[in-house]
């Protein structure tokens, strides 16, 4: 289900997870993994964030490096919202949503590259130089499109696509061997 | 000489192809970029033949700036291609050795518009809706060469890109 809604682009949304967020050090502790909670992000809310399928969060540096990459995406998506409403094209808040919850499931160190597509989308790239790739398209309603690209050792790109809820994606990416792509 | 309509362009040539500004995110082209429409591009995505215009890669650009049809807005981008390893890379990576061709289409002059004897077209490319379509536009991403140029001309003295 898309929503092509045109928010106002200069209004955050009403739900923001990310706003609040601060980089502020604060004492290291070790994230575990399934029972890292958002309140450890400085947000108000105690909603458990359950079974983190990529990595744990250990120390204060990584977890800056996902502080700081969780900002940055937050203000790309600002900017095409923008783009979006000053192009007079679609801008779906199912798919921002969905890019969302992905995020905070898979921590990223480093910030994909965010494009809009025209369909009002939001696709998220993560590439390195060799040409490996976890390309998503967040469809809105759970489902993401995506094309993965992984290099067999010494030869051609490996490829994957399709469409498959956040669960299934997953085991997708593990069964690729490219979550490493994630920084 | 111009080579004829249908011609393909030299493996060691260039082509511009038109981005939005919102496919554009720190020097990384979103596939979609290279995808066919229906509407728009039954007979191949749009392209302009660097080589054309003479003169350093600045002024080649520069030239398929002016020779655009279309209006420019000030994030757009302007992606460049080899036209040889595009198509080599394409082939090796897609799963069913797509081969794209890359073909002279020299538009003619129409009503107020002048006639473009860089354009060009990249064919065999799947239509958006194929199931295969992002896989093959983030394969001929992969393909574009930095850096990525300013579609709008710059002020005189900045930079292009």
């Amino acid at each position: 289900m898309l929503d092509f809604s045109l928010p106002s682009a200069f209004a955050p949304p009403a739900q923001n997870a990310w706003h609040g967020v601060s980089s502020a050090p604060s004492p290291p502790r070790m994230w575990v993994q399934g029972t890292v909670q958002a309140q450890q992000l400085g947000s108000s809310t105690t909603t458990a964030v359950k079974d983190s399928p990529v990595r744990d969060y250990t120390g204060e540096t990584e977890r800056l490096s996902f502080l700081n990459a969780l900002l940055n995406i937050d203000l790309r998506v600002q900017a095409l919202r923008i783009e979006a409403e000053i192009d007079q094209v679609p801008f779906s808040n199912a798919s921002h949503a969905d890019f969302r919850a992905f995020i905070r499931q898979v921590p990223s160190r480093v910030r994909p590259a965010i494009f809009l597509r025209d369909n009002g989308n939001l696709r998220a790239l993560w590439k390195n130089d060799d040409q490996e790739q976890i390309g998503l398209q967040f469809l809105g309603g759970g489902d993401v499109q995506y094309v993965i690209l992984k290099r067999r050792p010494g030869g051609r790109l490996m490829s994957h696509y399709g469409v498959d809820g956040r669960a299934g994606l997953m085991a997708v990416i593990r069964a690729a061997q490219a979550t490493a792509l994630f920084g | 000489v111009e080579p004829a309509r249908g011609a393909p362009l030299d493996d060691d040539h260039h082509v511009l192809r038109y981005v939005r500004g919102r496919h554009v995110d720190n020097g990384n082209v979103e596939g979609e970029a290279f995808l066919a429409r229906k509407d728009k591009d039954a007979d191949g995505l749009s392209v302009t033949w660097l080589e054309w215009f003479s003169g350093s890669l600045e002024e080649q650009v520069a030239g398929a700036r002016q020779a655009a049809r279309l209006t420019y807005n000030s994030t757009d981008r302007l992606a460049r291609l080899n036209v040889g390893d595009s198509i080599s890379f394409v082939r090796e990576n897609h799963p069913e050795r797509l081969t794209l061709s890359f073909i002279h289409d020299p538009l003619p002059a129409e009503d107020k518009r002048a006639a473009d004897p860089s354009h060009s077209l990249i064919v065999g490319a799947p239509f958006e809706d194929a199931p295969d379509a992002d896989l093959l536009g983030d394969l001929i991403a992969h393909c574009v060469l930095p850096p990525v140029f300013r579609a709008k001309a710059p002020a005189s003295g900045a930079s292009g890109t």
